[in-house]
């Protein structure tokens, strides 16, 4: 018989897997109610977020209506990738899309073309209960989405949602243009409006969703304030979790001082620039990283050929250099799009076994985690 | 003449009346054997709370740990490398009662590891637990997680 009080039978419950522990549910009534516990969740998460071997790391498929978990293992001749289906609760007849991942909570999006990402809710797939967030009702008049983060605020130890509305039309003049910014928090499932929104009149976004690192959320856009007569230019837009300020920032820069543009990713703790130009054979990716003057400059990471095809932005910069990302399949096969891995040291790619997925419409990465969609406890 | 106080040495004895003689700056990664040790200055410690088979591991740890080789996690491994589950049990109410926080965190993680993929009646046999649902409340509790005994 072993002495093992609860104290050690949570710790070592922490080290396990999510998987693991919604299994464990299972085993007695006293198991259940500590893995529940939003204490236990909050430890286990934090186990999750210092692990460095990315084992936590899943990639979530959405091939209308369903949803599919890859767990994927990349080790020389190992690879394996076994997929299970999560069910995810709610069915709309719009788009669905993801929109953020954080610490084990996706925020996706139903798209209505009208105001675009009007319904949101957040979802752990872990679980089948889910949080549909409250509507704006600034939206509701004649304003749509313009830019849209998630994120998690270390201070306050919340999850929060920023959302930038606008009532831009097409042919409405610039200086009519009403801006609206509202931050949903998870504690009180609601969204208030603060002051203070992006610093300029007249962005064109590359995307509505915003990029996660760090505590921050990033926008790549351009400035077109010709109202202003200023540049037109490239830059980026960050959002401050823990202070709520937006603030711009400089983007990568060839050596004759053109601005570069691309797509937002994040790269191993760092923000990472994808950049497709129609005449290069490669996709460059760049990377914001600070020198020993904590000086912040963007340098070039890597080339990744676009021999393959075209494809989405990687999904997942993994700790040995690799890149995960998902390409077109070969024509005659079910599934329509299938996942490799970059080498970018010996510059090649090598295929993941199938998945068996088809209609694979768009894919994140998330870490599995017990936290909960309605913000219980921690 | 006095020994400088790296090379003094203390025994510990175990349940089963093992007797380890070891450096006391080795000894005292146990937080445990540090307070005795200041607060009552003994040279000869029993630890009736781990037998000899453990003690001798757990003294093995300790002396590569402290030497802070940098063969420290390969060593480790094999320390802790065996395949009875029950050993790495004993190592780590050992760890716990000794209060050495690194191996602690080590057993726990290699535990965690050896169970992860266990079934529910797997892990009810290797904790000695009872199952306490009604079968109906188990088929709920299943069905909602079905993903997760797949």
């Amino acid at each position: 018989m072993w002495d093992l009080n609860d104290e050690i039978i949570e710790e070592i419950l922490a080290r396990l897997p999510a998987k693991s522990l919604v299994r464990f549910n299972l085993v007695c009534k006293q198991w259940r109610y500590l893995i529940s516990d939003p204490n236990f969740v909050r430890k286990h998460l934090n186990h999750v977020l210092v692990d460095e071997s990315n084992n936590h790391h899943k990639l979530i498929v959405h091939s209308s209506p369903h949803f599919y978990s890859i767990d994927y293992h990349c080790e020389e001749s190992l690879d394996s990738s076994t997929s299970t289906k999560r069910d995810f609760p709610l069915q709309s007849t719009n788009g669905l899309y993801f929109l953020g991942s954080c610490n084990g909570l996706l925020l996706l999006g139903f798209y209505d073309k009208t105001y675009l990402y009007n319904a949101l809710v957040l979802w752990n797939p872990s679980f089948t209960d889910y949080n549909l967030l409250p509507e704006s009702s600034f939206i509701s008049t004649s304003g749509s989405v313009r830019l849209l983060g998630f994120g998690y605020d270390s201070s306050t130890k919340d999850y929060k949602v920023v959302r930038v509305i606008t009532n831009s039309r097409y042919g409405k003049p610039m200086r009519d243009v009403e801006q609206k910014v509202e931050i949903y928090t998870l504690k009180t499932n609601s969204w208030k409006t603060i002051q203070g929104g992006i610093p300029f009149g007249n962005v064109s976004i590359e995307a509505v969703q915003g990029t996660l690192v760090n505590g921050s959320i990033y926008w790549i856009v351009t400035n077109a304030d010709f109202v202003d007569k200023e540049e037109f230019d490239n830059l980026i837009l960050a959002f401050d979790l823990i202070d709520e300020k937006f603030r711009s920032m400089g983007v990568p820069r060839y050596d004759d001082g053109e601005s570069v543009w691309g797509s937002l990713v994040e790269v191993r703790g760092c923000l990472g620039l994808y950049q497709t130009l129609y005449q290069s054979p490669d996709v460059m990716i760049w990377i914001l990283m600070e020198d020993e003057n904590r000086n912040k400059c963007w340098t070039k990471l890597m080339k990744i050929p676009k021999d393959f095809g075209m494809y989405s932005r990687p999904a997942f910069f993994m700790k040995n250099d690799e890149v995960l990302l998902s390409i077109m399949s070969d024509e005659c096969r079910k599934e329509n799009k299938k996942l490799v891995v970059y080498n970018p040291r010996n510059m090649t790619f090598h295929n993941l076994p199938a998945c068996g997925i088809s209609d694979w419409w768009e894919e994140t990465i998330y870490v599995e985690t017990l936290v909960s969609p309605n913000g219980v406890g921690g | 003449m006095s020994k400088s106080p790296e090379k003094k040495l203390v025994t510990l004895k175990s349940s089963d009346k093992e007797e380890f003689v070891v450096e006391e700056s080795i000894a005292v990664t146990s937080e445990t054997i540090k307070n005795i040790i200041e607060d009552c200055g003994l040279e000869l410690i029993p630890l009736p709370n781990v037998d000899g088979k453990t003690l001798a591991k757990v003294i093995e740890y300790c002396t590569k740990h402290s030497t802070g080789s940098n063969d420290d996690s390969k060593f480790d491994d094999e320390c802790l490398d065996t395949k009875q589950l029950s050993v790495l049990v004993d190592m780590l109410l050992a760890a716990n009662y000794l209060n050495i926080k690194s191996l602690f965190e080590k057993v726990c993680t290699k535990i965690a590891d050896r169970i992860k993929d266990m079934s529910v009646e797997e892990v009810r046999e290797v904790f000695k637990i009872e199952n306490d649902f009604t079968p109906e409340e188990e088929k709920k509790i299943r069905d909602e997680h079905a993903w997760a005994h797949e």
